[in-house]
């Protein structure tokens, strides 16, 4: 029986399509896999027009701070060859140091720092947005407290001198604790748990979609035996309804999940993606598991169409609470607590 | 016209086609009224955050942190968070170490707060810079207040005591002069246009929303045409065609009658908007919408053409919905990406003219 159910797929048309859409995906996790070979970084350009001690001090110290430079990547040029280049494509953001910006800092005489940010990617433009507001916060704590320290020692008397000079060294020991703010924090990398990007978690998830396909066609095999009397003669020979739904689930896992695995061949063959070898038993577990359920769901309906629309919603239900779609830390709370009961959610989880 | 009224009575009549209006409908109001409403909140990175020190310090530390408009702080039991963390519920988890307010006061700022995260990760990296934001006020006031009582004492004169010194930190942070901030402004590097709206966290969320919405309309589309793929398989088609039926107008009937049978939510997904949008950007919205539906139905209505059998439609078409859906989400986070190839697909295009318009 296990031997006919082979034959019966490989012969039909709906293995045909899932093969070429199983191409396509491949293809398009290959292209988009060869195209980014890194992350790409922040494109920050900044023209420098005060060009005090500070200025040069603060310029030079994110141009060489390792931290920094790991997600951004800095520009420095004049405003006008800075807008040339942000029109281009070519920055993200660029900031404009004003002229005597520093002794105006000094002096608490704000004047503003012009920022212009691309905003033809909204999700980026939140990114950098949130990033200035942080570094606003910085240049107000500083301002504030040296401000404050040169008021009271004025107000108590001390010398002029001695008052410029602390707050010369206060300012510049300020600005060094805000600028040298990645020694507040003891990294401890999660052993538990890779880093996975969006686009990792994207491949995941279309994974899973395909898995829960490959599941609806091997119960749409069954319910189409069901319509035909195929199950009634076969059942007339001694085969269980059992035996019937085991074989077919097992032929769908070895086809389907033959086939998904030889496009994660070529997938972590040509592009940069790479899934873990351990992934290789989730992937077949899942399909096989998906076949059973949905074989088990195929000998409740009496027809086709209601099948197909059934699994089709449900397909997407499960893809949008699962996850799939919204990655589920930014589901709302309630949905993000169902999500922990779809097998999306689950599977995406196992291949981490 | 005739075809037209039989297309809409089919329609009305069919129960696959309802049954998905019904449910789109109810999720629709659902997306809508729920998730718009958080999404300001639901736009933020999602932190864990266990403060292990009891001092003043790191309780201001704290409530600065929750007050971050940028963060979405979980906050609980060490095991609780942990296992939020290891679920994928939050990016990375925040420890306040014990001893942060007595290193901050004597000035030490070396590792003061432990970060876990996933291996290499970079937006831990960008939430330690908000964080450091709401770290630097209280580090700055003790290290400029030890090198306050460092100074030599002037005769006759008191010097202030810590919580003296603090309290006029305190008044002068309400002067609004020490609020610093960037003049930002929005251009579209592409068109050279200014944002008219100003960019908020919510705009991320709201993007996803677009997508789902655009996601939906394909949905009922594809539904509504579902019987037309019946009449194809039983061969009623076959039979209209032989008695001089013009294939074209026909066509244009049947859509226009899909359309029809559409168009109360497609009022509905658009009115909902009110609430957060002007009329003028309601009336925008609604011709997108009813733009991306004779898109869908047209779409739809060729694929029932060309598969000519009901399994082979909603088999194709199921395909099409999810995978412009998905392709449609990757484009929100393309830039972050660094490609392009995903932005041209229908429901990217959507989001981008939703966000346009000032979703």
């Amino acid at each position: 029986m296990f031997r006919k159910d082979l034959k019966l797929i490989v012969s039909e048309k709906r293995f045909l399509f899932f093969s070429l859409i199983l191409l396509a995906v491949t293809m398009i996790a290959v292209i988009f896999g060869s195209q980014n070979r890194e992350t790409p970084k922040v494109s920050l350009g900044v023209c420098d027009n005060d060009n005090s001690q500070y200025s040069v001090l603060l310029v030079d110290y994110f141009k060489q701070n390792e931290v920094f430079t790991s997600y951004i990547e800095i520009v420095e040029e004049s405003e006008d060859e800075l807008e040339r280049l942000f029109f281009e494509g070519k920055l993200d953001v660029y900031l404009v140091i004003p002229k005597d910006f520093a002794e105006n800092l000094i002096k608490i005489n704000n004047m503003p720092m012009k920022a212009v940010i691309n905003s033809a990617d909204p999700t980026k433009a939140v990114v950098y947005k949130t990033l200035l507001e942080s570094y606003g916060q910085y240049i107000s704590a500083v301002e504030l407290n040296c401000q404050a320290l040169y008021d009271i020692m004025d107000r108590e008397g001390y010398p002029d001198s001695l008052v410029d000079e602390e707050n010369f060294a206060v300012s510049y020991d300020l600005i060094f604790t805000a600028l040298g703010k990645d020694e507040f924090y003891e990294i401890k990398p999660s052993e538990r748990i890779k880093g996975i990007s969006l686009v990792n978690y994207y491949i995941y998830s279309a994974l899973m979609f395909l898995v829960l396909y490959c599941g609806t066609f091997a119960g749409l095999g069954l319910l189409r035996d069901k319509l035909s009397k195929v199950r009634l003669r076969m059942e007339s020979i001694g085969n269980s309804k059992v035996k019937m739904t085991l074989s077919k689930s097992f032929a769908y896992t070895l086809i389907c999940g033959g086939m998904v695995l030889i496009s994660l061949i070529i997938v972590n063959l040509f592009s940069r993606f790479s899934f873990p070898a351990v992934s290789v038993i989730s992937i077949l577990l899942s399909i096989f598991i998906s076949s059973l359920f949905f074989c088990v769901l195929g000998n409740v309906f009496k027809s086709e169409g209601g099948y197909i629309v059934f699994t089709n919603m449900l397909i997407l239900l499960l893809t949008i609470v699962g996850g799939g779609i919204i990655p589920v830390m930014y589901l709302p709370e309630a949905i993000a607590r169902v999500a922990r009961f779809t097998p999306n959610y689950w599977f995406i989880k196992m291949l981490l | 016209m005739s075809e037209y009224l039989l297309r809409l009575k089919l329609l009305l009549r069919d129960k696959t086609a309802l049954i998905c209006y019904g449910l789109a409908v109810a999720v629709i109001v659902s997306v809508i009224l729920g998730l718009n409403m958080h999404s300001e909140e639901r736009s933020s990175l999602p932190i864990g955050l266990i403060n292990e020190d009891n001092s003043p310090e790191s309780e201001n530390l704290r409530k600065e942190i929750l007050k971050s408009k940028a963060l979405y702080v979980y906050e609980g039991s060490r095991d609780y968070l942990q296992s939020l963390f290891l679920d994928g519920y939050i990016n990375s988890l925040f420890i306040i170490k014990e001893g942060y307010g007595d290193n901050v006061k004597l000035g030490n700022t070396a590792e003061l707060i432990s970060i876990y995260s996933a291996e290499d990760d970079k937006i831990s990296t960008v939430v330690g810079d908000i964080i450091a934001g709401c770290m630097l006020f209280e580090i700055c006031i003790d290290k400029t207040y030890n090198r306050y009582m460092a100074l030599n004492k002037l005769d006759g004169i008191e010097k202030l005591t810590y919580s003296e010194y603090c309290e006029y930190v305190e008044e002068l942070s309400g002067d609004d002069s020490f609020a610093f901030s960037f003049d930002v402004s929005y251009i579209d590097a592409g068109t050279g246009a200014t944002s008219a709206h100003d960019v908020t966290n919510g705009m991320v969320y709201r993007q996803m929303i677009a997508g789902m919405l655009a996601m939906l309309i394909m949905l009922i589309a594809f539904c509504s045409c579902n019987a037309i793929a019946g009449e194809y398989e039983s061969g009623v088609r076959r039979r209209l065609f032989t008695i001089g039926r013009n294939v074209f107008l026909a066509g244009f009937r049947e859509i226009s009658a899909v359309a029809t049978f559409m168009l109360p939510m497609i009022i509905l997904m658009s009115v909902l908007f009110l609430k957060c949008m002007t009329g003028t950007e309601v009336i925008k919205l609604l011709c997108l919408n009813i733009c991306f539906m004779l898109f869908g139905t047209l779409l739809f209505y060729i694929l029932v053409r060309l598969s000519k059998n009901v399994f082979m439609y909603q088999f194709v078409s199921s395909f099409v919905v999810i995978g412009f859906g998905i392709l449609g989400f990757i484009s929100v986070f393309e830039g972050l990406l660094g490609s392009e190839i995903f932005g041209a697909t229908p429901i990217a295009y959507y989001i981008e003219l939703f966000i346009g318009i000032g979703g």
